[in-house]
């Protein structure tokens, strides 16, 4: 399989093409100049060098994002123009993934880093994983999905991780220049920077890589393909702000079940369905209470539900979700507000009980500002991933 | 020897400057065999206005469907295509460089010619479309959001700007106004709308004049004239006549365009005038610029509205004559969101 990569994520830019375990070109530059005067001029001279026919490419595998917004599009767009000629998938790898990938096989923690403005960072955490079999190589596995953070807050998470793992952390991308002294200042486990050979995207990565994704079956149209910004534009963000209080709680209605469920199974591994949910609506002793936007113009009317149910006078709280667009507003704790009020108003229920993943810290911190303490674990308590659950009351 | 057969020439053509992604297939600079347009505008309606991340982001969700509807429409593969034209300036540069970066991707993989295009001289050969009698020289007022633009058309692909605006675009204003006044965005076919239903010499707004500089406009006085006539009825606790406010600020506008437009024709001797631009499809303005022109005996030109807005026809057509002139563009090519016209 011959796939063409292309990174314009960050400061370089980078073109490569990879045939199964060979890489017959690759050309990255880092100079001021950008990735629209650079990218494709770069792509002609590696067809004109390698004589390269174009039709025998069989993928574009992208840095699909984060980064740089305008390098972003300047890559996804090239990689949809030439899908579109040459009729071949595209396959979006997240660009952090990639990065890592520069180290393959390293045995510490891989952190990239790039810089995100605003005070953030593009970052992830990484380790790569000797495979079973004898003389097989390593598997890429993802410890912290790229994300969006302060720098502070993944150091901060490093120190843990590196502390109980056992292992250095080993920092590229083109934020350590930015965070070099922050990091320095505040890390507390043995580290390292990559050096400039391999500190940056390269498109190699981004291609072999895309082969890997490409036999998990993860692949688009070029007219489907867009990058992945992991964030809104500002206007979008400034919008959501003004209008995150633009919800009501109140009962679930019949009409709404279709997007409850909906939501239910995008927050839930082993979700509700619609007619456990529909059933709710009859049962005198069960209330689901939803959060929900009148705005005409969101596509979801439903931002978040939770469910409470009488057991002989104590409640016990389930289903608590709200739609991953929305969350990091309150509306959880407006929810779980709204439902204990409930329930002591209409049963006269003053104890509560609840069972949350041990791995879900959100979720825990939420509780436990609403006054619940944890009473005990259940072990193993949930599936697909296994976790036990902690049981937290509120009396 | 092999009898040499006149090949027709066929132009698929991207625009993507601001908030419409467009793409269509133009035979011999004349003849649109497609012309599709997605238009963002309901979504930045939200917003009050073109938000260009926003705009950016919608362009490149929709480059390829519309490239592919336009060859589809037109009954062509790509391999029948002659060249690819492409908008790379003025305009919004992360919106152009989704249509810029495509189309060179796509000139690079099917080995096709790729010449890119200014807006504004797409906008002015809109006019060619329908007009098949119109040819240079003649003089061309371009009036949209963006831009106010009197310009001499020397020739084809020759152009010398005769004025232009020193601070709001013509349709800016109209925006800005009807936001005052509660008309909601976009602006221009609003207060079009409204205006029908009021009375334009009921206010008289100021009609400015750039000193030393006849064909320059500017247009930020006469929006601060009306804001101020706004608060002046606020204050006084006068109900405002939003039709007659509308109708009144458009007259003016209308007023500055057409008499610093004709006394241009005239001074140049111009036998042919042309409108163009997203303003051009402006009722009042139509009107206006009719009446004058049959008085002074000019031949009066003007685009229909699908292609007075931004569109992607408009540049296959000056990308024809481009092609014609020997222009090419390179792969590095990049947007230029303040191009001049008549620069490369």
């Amino acid at each position: 399989m011959k796939i063409l990569g292309l990174d314009s994520s960050g400061l370089v830019a980078s073109a490569a093409v990879v045939e199964e375990n060979l890489t017959i070109a690759e050309y990255t530059i880092n100079y001021k100049k950008t990735h629209s005067q650079t990218l494709l001029p770069m792509l002609e001279e590696i067809k004109r060098m390698t004589e390269l026919d174009l039709h025998t490419l069989d993928a574009i595998a992208i840095a699909a994002g984060p980064g740089s917004f305008t390098g972003l599009r300047i890559g996804s767009a090239t990689a949809k123009g030439l899908g579109l000629v040459l009729n071949i998938p595209i396959i979006p790898v997240p660009t952090v993934d990639a990065l890592a990938y520069n180290l393959y096989g390293c045995s510490a923690l891989i952190c990239p880093i790039m810089d995100a403005r605003r005070n953030q960072v593009y970052t992830g955490l990484y380790a790569f994983q000797k495979q079973l079999e004898d003389g097989a190589g390593y598997d890429l596995y993802t410890i912290e999905k790229q994300c969006a953070v302060a720098i502070d807050a993944i150091v901060e998470k490093i120190n843990v991780l590196c502390a109980q793992m056992d292992r250095e952390v080993l920092f590229l991308g083109d934020g350590v220049p930015v965070y070099r002294d922050q990091i320095a200042a505040r890390i507390k486990v043995k580290y390292s920077f990559a050096p400039s050979c391999c500190n940056h995207q390269r498109a190699s990565c981004v291609a072999v890589l895309g082969g890997e994704l490409y036999k998990e079956g993860i692949s688009q149209t070029a007219a489907e393909h867009a990058p992945d910004y992991l964030r809104l534009s500002r206007a979008e963000r400034e919008r959501a702000e003004q209008e995150k209080k633009h919800y009501d709680i109140q009962e679930m209605q019949k009409e709404d079940l279709e997007e409850v469920t909906a939501l239910e199974a995008s927050c839930f591994s082993m979700p509700w369905k619609y007619k456990d949910f529909e059933e709710t609506l009859t049962n005198p002793n069960r209330v689901y209470l939803v959060a929900k936007t009148d705005a005409t113009d969101a596509k979801e009317r439903i931002l978040g539900g939770c469910m409470l149910t009488n057991v002989a006078g104590e409640g016990d709280i389930s289903n608590v979700a709200v739609h991953e667009k929305y969350r990091n507003q309150k509306i959880a704790t407006a929810l779980m507000e709204a439902l204990l009020k409930l329930g002591k108003e209409r049963y006269g229920i003053t104890a509560f009980t609840l069972e949350v993943r041990s791995q879900n810290m959100p979720a825990r911190k939420l509780y436990e500002k609403l006054n619940f303490v944890s009473k005990g674990v259940r072990p193993n308590f949930y599936e697909k991933p296994k976790d036990d659950a902690i049981i937290l009351c509120r009396e | 020897m092999e009898e040499e057969k006149t090949q027709d020439i066929l132009i698929l053509a991207v625009e993507s400057s601001c908030d419409e992604t467009a793409a269509s297939v133009v035979k011999n600079g004349q003849e649109v065999l497609s012309n599709v347009i997605s238009s963002q505008i309901e979504l930045h309606t939200l917003y009050g206005g073109v938000v260009p991340e926003i705009a950016s982001r919608k362009h490149i969700e929709r480059i390829n469907q519309v490239i592919e509807e336009a060859l589809s429409k037109a009954g062509v593969t790509l391999d029948e295509i002659t060249a690819i034209a492409v908008t790379y300036g003025p305009g919004l540069v992360g919106a152009l460089l989704v249509g810029v970066s495509a189309a060179k991707a796509i000139s690079f993989a099917a080995d096709k010619p790729l010449i890119g295009v200014h807006h504004i001289e797409g906008h002015i050969s809109a006019n060619y479309i329908e007009n098949k009698t119109l040819e240079p020289p003649f003089a061309c007022l371009v009036v949209s959001g963006g831009h106010t633009h009197l310009v001499a058309v020397k020739d084809y692909g020759e152009y010398e700007i005769l004025g232009y605006t020193r601070d709001d675009a013509a349709g800016e204003a109209f925006d800005k106004v009807a936001r005052a006044i509660g008309l909601g965005y976009p602006g221009g076919p609003k207060i079009d709308k409204i205006s029908r239903e009021g009375n334009p010499d009921a206010i008289h707004f100021p009609r400015a004049k750039v000193d030393g500089a006849n064909y320059d406009f500017s247009f930020s006085g006469l929006k601060s004239a009306v804001l101020n006539y706004l608060n002046t009825c606020q204050m006084k606790g006068i109900e405002i006549n939003k039709a007659d406010v509308a109708a009144s600020f458009q007259k003016a506008v209308v007023d500055v365009l057409v008499e610093h437009s004709l006394s241009a024709v005239k001074e140049y001797h111009f036998e042919k005038f042309a409108i163009a631009g997203g303003v051009a499809s402006n009722s009042a303005l139509r009107t206006a610029f009719e009446t004058a022109c049959q008085k002074q005996k000019i031949a009066f030109y003007y685009p229909s509205p699908i292609f007075c807005t931004d569109n992607a026809a408009m540049i296959g057509v000056a990308g024809y004559y481009e092609y014609r002139k020997g222009t090419r563009s390179g792969f590095d090519l990049n947007a230029v969101p303040n191009l001049r016209l008549g620069e490369r």
